[in-house]
């Protein structure tokens, strides 16, 4: 058998060669990244990354994150790399203990998924929210997939995700809520639809995260409001939105408790 | 010298004994598991594309154990049950060594795992240190 190609003249190339290669893969996600895969460019995005600045900017869309996960995903960097480099640009670990700590969230995956295996697709616990699984949608809507909700940010994260293979973790966590709690649709659904398009899509990171938005592996459903993501988003969605007279995320929290679920305690 | 297996979770020369001869296989099976599509083949392919490993297309196991033959095998441990699957398989036809991955943090007798706080009040104080 012979190996499979390995010089090219350029990505272009190199895309139409996996294209050829890979008709099923392109069937399930036809587009290519912007994100260069490769140690050069990890080394490059490692470089730049602040970690002092990481706790106090991490929530906004244009805070000062590593962009490291699609390396650390595929064993391109270890965590404990990562976190040397880290420690050692911040002077201490101390004063990055909030970025090892979302580092550690992998490690707690990963142990997680050696204990449970595929047991990750299952509901690891009830739903908090009142309803039951049966009352959850399996499929995603093609709304949502398409990015043709009527809702700016929605659309924004849906196409971003689709277009790029990257979504900052907020907006990771606005748009799963979105799916399971405003659309009620099984998490399982936004899962396996997550990934497909993330370049850093691990099973476990990506299940278990679902799960904590669900409640399905948390005390209580997350959720947001159009305050939270307005302000982690400078506002830039709802100025040119449709639907900003009727958003279905302009409430107050225990207002949307009522709304959505069927018992309170969300926050 | 034994063959080093590079699979999808260890794409990194750092990981596999020096020198070793190194492959990846893009099986059909993992990628429709999986779900990859061509964002997530076309990364790791650019990836493999700076390594210095082998790059093939088919039944990971059929092609390691042909490409083995008496050798062995050497690969990176992983949760991924469909590759520790693989694995059990392959140990079927060939010898095959298990590295264990870099350790984050290492953290002795149980740990329990209900909540990301549980394993963070014993995992802490050794991260921050």
């Amino acid at each position: 058998m012979k190996p499979l190609k390995k010089q090219f003249s350029s990505r272009a190339e190199l895309a139409a060669y996996l294209q050829q290669q890979f008709p099923a893969a392109v069937e399930r996600d036809p587009d290519m990244s912007p994100w260069l895969g490769g140690l050069a460019e990890a080394q490059r995005r490692l470089a730049e990354f602040k970690p002092q600045r990481y706790a106090a900017t991490r929530n906004h869309l244009d805070g000062q994150v590593s962009g490291l996960s699609p390396y650390i995903r595929h064993g391109i960097f270890s965590l404990a790399s990562v976190k040397t480099r880290a420690v050692a640009v911040a002077g201490s670990a101390q004063a990055i203990a909030k970025f090892i700590s979302e580092l550690a969230w992998r490690d707690y995956w990963q142990r997680l998924y050696l204990q449970w295996g595929a047991g990750i697709w299952q509901d690891r616990e009830e739903y908090k929210t009142g309803w039951t699984t049966a009352d959850y949608a399996a499929e995603l809507p093609a709304d949502i997939d398409g990015g043709r909700t009527g809702l700016a940010c929605m659309d924004r994260f849906s196409r971003e995700l689709r277009s790029t293979g990257y979504l900052h973790n907020h907006a990771r966590m606005w748009l799963a809520a979105y799916v399971v709690h405003w659309r009620r649709v099984q998490w399982q659904a936004g899962a396996r639809w997550f990934l497909v398009h993330l370049l850093d899509g691990d099973p476990a990171s990506n299940n278990l995260s679902w799960q904590w938005v669900a409640s399905t592996f948390s005390h209580k459903p997350y959720v947001f409001n159009r305050e939270n993501l307005e302000k982690y988003s400078s506002g830039r969605f709802c100025p040119d939105c449709g639907a900003k007279t009727e958003c279905p995320f302009e409430a107050t929290y225990p207002d949307l408790s009522a709304r959505l679920f069927q018992i309170g305690g969300a926050a | 010298m034994k063959l080093a297996w590079m699979h999808p979770d260890c794409l990194s020369a750092d990981w596999l004994p020096p020198g070793s001869r190194a492959f990846f296989v893009f099986d059909d099976d993992y990628l429709a598991a999986c779900g990859w599509g061509l964002k997530r083949i076309m990364f790791v392919y650019e990836t493999l594309l700076e390594l210095p490993v082998e790059i093939y297309r088919g039944s990971t196991v059929q092609l390691l154990a042909e490409l083995a033959a008496d050798e062995g095998v050497v690969t990176v441990d992983t949760p991924d049950p469909w590759l520790l699957a693989r694995i059990a398989e392959l140990r079927e036809r060939v010898a095959v060594d298990v590295i264990p991955p870099p350790v984050f943090v290492e953290l002795k007798g149980h740990v329990n795992l209900q909540r990301f706080s549980r394993y963070w009040s014993k995992a802490e104080a050794k991260l921050l240190d």
